[in-house]
């Protein structure tokens, strides 16, 4: 209520879809090929330390991290290096692509042991190793995440289980499935951090996985379950440790200022399993779902295999396919084609008919502030949109444009479908523009 | 089957919510105020109603087709308009002024300046201020309801007030009595009002803070607050009118500082200036102030401080002007004004030199057509007194300074004496012409002007009302022997009351 007149934030309360919230995860067969593009997170693209006609194991370095902000990027299968050429990503960058015919054998690599791990830096190092990013969908290399500059100053880690993207259930299976991995994982981290406190946040919508969360944590008080509004995006990071912890991260500033790491749910799950089996990064659970697949449901891939060959593991498509989505319907991006493969930060194939593919008819924007009240970050879009069209530099920095997170909820809900959230993001790059002149 | 792949930018699901939706929800919550006021005022308010609409919704395609605009008509937004418009306006006003109204609404306020969503106040609050200032007398002849009984009911619930009329609450939520065809009926607003919160399609805070703020001064000025948020159009305009998407702030802070000086607004207009149009004056000043509430009400931004270095950065940039102007004051003035010239002073001299020269045909035109004016006005009055006293050859007037006593002229042949006078009426003062003989005996009466409501006040220029008074001095004229009107008890007893004040006006100015 002390925030009522501050800030509405209402968010957008998108259909949640969640059909495929109870079915068990189904395990892929390995595909006929798999495909590794050198840049799978954010920051600096992998060198390819393969080269064609390389014969790899499954747990293989294939990729090796360039640059601090980089990650290690493993082979899923084991089989034949069979072409390493560039192929474009749908943010339209070109990057080294691996591909890698499967033997079918899945021999493992001789070096697959568990890490050791006494302290903080090899700690550090292991997950480095692992070629873990976050499983969220943006993609941010762990290990830096771990390794904050004020280490002494952060006091929390919040998990973040909230999935407001709809159709997705990845993290819903992950917390039902691998509940003990997350919890120890947590611990993990807690341990080899010094992190006093841990909050789980899950959205509503989930209540099988909040009852599990808080009977696995009973008599553990350094870690507690934050139920959250079934309200997109709570799971936004910053929505979500204000929500979590009540703490504002300034403008530009990372979580660990305010003294939080965020981890994805999948994320420290994945810790636990790799310091008991040393496997690096090379699966991962993807929510098959849409209107135009036959037999949606959780599908554990191998990363690298191409959306086609997933779509077609699950029963493949009921009507024409117009449009097929990495990510969820408010954030993921369209993809060029059925030959794009699952990568690293992908939690969700989804396909949809011709009903769902178009982007409504616009008309004149009846200045409702429908946008206003629903942007989580309290900007003002109908404003920022209309500063972009008279190209006003100084309005725009005026209404910090730079903290929006592209989130989509003012597209969402304007009652004349303008695509404010796309005009936004242009005024975001029409601004970074000016300012490099 | 790649190929046909759509790519296009995220997000890719949108809410069902469109603005068409909106506009529907909107008149679906007007409609039981339509109801209403066609059983309160008969087929005349639909009929009215169906008017604005049609000729809003045509002169929105209109413009469209000659500008060679897609048309938008299909948003809906011409209807609600339409309908509001309707609300706004008498059950009896003329069918062709409703179209001039609805003109006024959709080309002039909303369509030259971009359609839907570039309106710079509410069309339907523009259009009724137009056509009260342009057509004042049709748009304050507040309708008698059809199953009204008391005379009272002619005059809206605040205009009753003013001569110390009652009326009961229960008439004031069902809406049976004098006003304009939607803001009468208050049940059926507070529903269409609720049903818009409820279904989301207006903020509460609006409303809340509109109404609460009247309420408030009302208990604070001595006023009854219920009777002033029921009548007089304050829900019609809470509700539908001060809630439109494209006239009020974005955000709840400036919805809140919206509502509450429009409140504040109301009220000064209601106490202080004895107009009716409290509601509208009070929305269309507000509606003006739009963006400037938008600029300093903005959320919060998460994570961002409000930017408070302003002040900071003033201070620093005086203390550098001071430094400079230290240095070289006379050059720096003059190279202001040489430097501006284009931009400043040139037009500064150029508006001044126009104000003076329309302000100087002004002040000519004035001088020579006052003369011509009152001459003219002593004629047409001069005519009024001949008709009363046809023998008398001129009038010379008699000095005085009676309340209510317009002028006093006696005839040069001393036939009599006419005396123009006044009552007050509902919808103002009543000019009552009384001619007197030598004797002081009342020879004729005519009213002249009023304003009263047409169909019930004019009855009191009957010579059946008239000839009441003819024959009486001041002796043996009493108030109470003349039978007042039925159904225009207080139209009569104005001319009542005027009459009496020329009769001893006699006695005190001419007789002596």
């Amino acid at each position: 209520m002390k925030n009522f007149f501050k800030r509405s934030a209402q968010g957008a309360a998108v259909p949640h879809h969640k059909a495929t919230k109870d079915i068990s995860t189904v395990k892929m067969p390995v595909p006929s090929k798999i495909v590794l593009p050198m840049s799978q997170h954010i920051g600096a693209p992998a060198t390819p330390v393969v080269k064609k006609g390389d014969k790899v194991l499954v747990g293989s370095l294939v990729g090796q991290a360039s640059g601090f902000v980089s990650s290690n990027i493993y082979s899923g299968v084991s089989g034949e290096v069979v072409g390493i050429a560039d192929t474009m990503l749908p943010n339209g960058n070109c990057v080294p692509t691996v591909a890698i015919l499967p033997d079918n054998e899945q021999t493992v690599a001789e070096n697959i042991t568990p890490p050791v791990v006494t302290d903080r830096e090899s700690f550090v190092e292991a997950v480095k190793q692992s070629g873990l990013t976050g499983l969220g969908g943006a993609g941010f290399p762990t290990f830096i995440k771990l390794s904050p500059q004020n280490l002494s100053e952060i006091d929390t880690l919040v998990i973040n289980g909230a999935e407001c993207e709809p159709y997705i259930t990845a993290d819903n299976r992950e917390f039902l499935e691998c509940g003990e991995d997350v919890i120890a994982g947590i611990m993990l981290v807690q341990k080899y951090l010094g992190v006093k406190k841990a909050v789980i946040g899950i959205e509503r919508n989930k209540p099988e996985a909040i009852d599990l969360m808080f009977s696995l944590t009973k008599g553990d008080d350094t870690i507690s379950v934050k139920p959250l509004k079934s309200r997109y995006p709570q799971g936004a990071e910053k929505i979500l440790i204000e929500k979590c912890t009540g703490r504002e991260i300034p403008k530009g500033a990372l979580p660990s200022s305010k003294g939080v790491i965020v981890m994805n749910v999948a994320t420290v799950s994945f810790i636990s399993k790799y310091l008991k089996t040393g496997m690096p990064l090379t699966t991962k659970r993807v929510t098959v779902d849409g209107n135009a697949i036959a037999d949606p449901k959780n599908v554990e891939v191998i990363i690298g295999t191409t959306f086609g060959e997933v779509i077609d593991f699950c029963g493949g498509s009921t009507q024409e396919v117009r449009k097929i989505l990495s990510g969820g319907p408010m954030m993921g991006v369209s993809v060029l084609n059925t030959d794009f493969p699952v990568m690293k930060q992908c939690n969700a194939i989804l396909a949809f008919g011709d009903d769902m593919a178009h982007q409504p008819q616009k008309i004149d924007c009846v200045r409702c502030g429908n946008c206003i009240a629903a942007c989580p970050m309290g900007l003002s879009p109908v404003e920022i949109a209309t500063a972009y069209k008279r190209s006003d530099l100084e309005s725009l920095e005026k209404l910090n444009i730079d903290v929006c997170m592209d989130c989509g909820c003012c597209t969402f809900v304007c009652p004349s479908k303008c695509p404010v959230s796309q005009t936004v993001k242009l005024s975001k790059e029409f601004k970074r523009r000016e300012t490099q002149k | 089957m790649d190929k046909n792949l759509v790519i296009s930018p995220a997000p890719h699901i949108f809410s069902t919510n469109t603005t068409q939706k909106v506009m529907l929800n909107v008149i679906i919550a007007l409609l039981p105020t339509l109801v209403a006021s066609g059983i309160i005022f008969g087929f005349q308010a639909i009929f009215l109603t169906l008017v604005t609409v049609a000729s809003c919704v045509g002169f929105e395609h209109l413009y469209t087709c000659i500008m060679k605009k897609p048309s938008s008509v299909d948003d809906l937004s011409a209807v609600v308009t339409g309908i509001l418009l309707a609300f706004n306006l008498p059950s009896t006003l003329p069918w062709y002024m409703a179209i001039i109204g609805a003109f006024v609404a959709i080309v002039i306020v909303k369509m030259i300046f971009g359609g839907l969503g570039y309106n710079f106040a509410n069309p339907a609050i523009v259009s009724r201020l137009v056509l009260t200032v342009s057509f004042t007398s049709a748009m304050t002849a507040w309708t008698f309801p059809e199953n009204g009984i008391s005379a009272l009911a002619t005059a809206t619930p605040l205009g009753a007030d003013l001569f110390g009329g009652s009326q009961t609450m229960l008439t004031l939520f069902l809406g049976n009595h004098g006003g304009v065809l939607g803001e009468t009926c208050a049940v059926t607003l507070i529903l269409g009002g609720l049903y818009l919160i409820f279904t989301k399609t207006i903020s509460a805070i609006i409303p809340a803070s509109y109404i609460g703020t009247v309420a408030v001064l009302s208990v604070l000025a001595g006023e009854n607050a219920l009777m002033q948020v029921l009548s007089g159009g304050l829900l019609l305009g809470a509700f539908f009118m001060a809630t439109d998407y494209v006239t009020s702030p974005f955000t709840r802070k400036g919805k809140l500082v919206f509502g509450i000086c429009l409140g504040i607004i109301t009220c000064g207009i209601r106490f202080f200036a004895n107009s009716a149009e409290g509601v509208a004056f009070s929305i269309l000043i507000m509606n003006l102030f739009v963006p400037y509430i938008n600029d300093l009400t903005r959320q919060k931004v998460l994570g961002c401080k409000k930017p408070k270095k302003v002040k900071k950065a003033k201070a620093v940039k005086e203390t550098v002007v001071e430094e400079i102007t230290e240095q070289t004051e006379p050059v720096e003035k003059v190279n202001f004004l040489k430097a501006n010239f284009d931009t400043v002073v040139k037009p500064i001299i150029v508006m001044v030199c126009i104000c003076v020269v329309i302000s100087l045909a002004l002040g000519a035109t004035n001088l020579v057509t006052t003369p011509i004016i009152e001459e003219t006005n002593r004629k047409i009055a001069n005519e009024g007194r001949f008709a009363l006293i046809p023998e008398a050859e001129d009038f010379t007037e008699v000095t005085s300074d009676v309340e209510n006593i317009v002028d006093i002229y006696t005839s040069t042949n001393e036939v009599g004496t006419v005396i123009t006078s006044i009552g007050k009426g509902y919808g103002g003062p009543i000019t009552v012409m009384v001619a007197l003989d030598n004797d002081g005996k009342v020879v004729a009466v005519n009213v002249m002007s009023h304003t009263e409501t047409p169909g019930k006040g004019e009855v009191i220029e009957e010579p059946s009302f008239t000839d009441q008074f003819i024959g009486n001095d001041n002796d043996t004229f009493n108030a109470s022997e003349i039978d007042a009107v039925a159904g225009s008890t207080v139209s009569s007893k104005a001319v009542i009351s005027a009459v009496d004040t020329a009769i001893s006006a006699y006695a005190t100015e001419v007789a002596k």
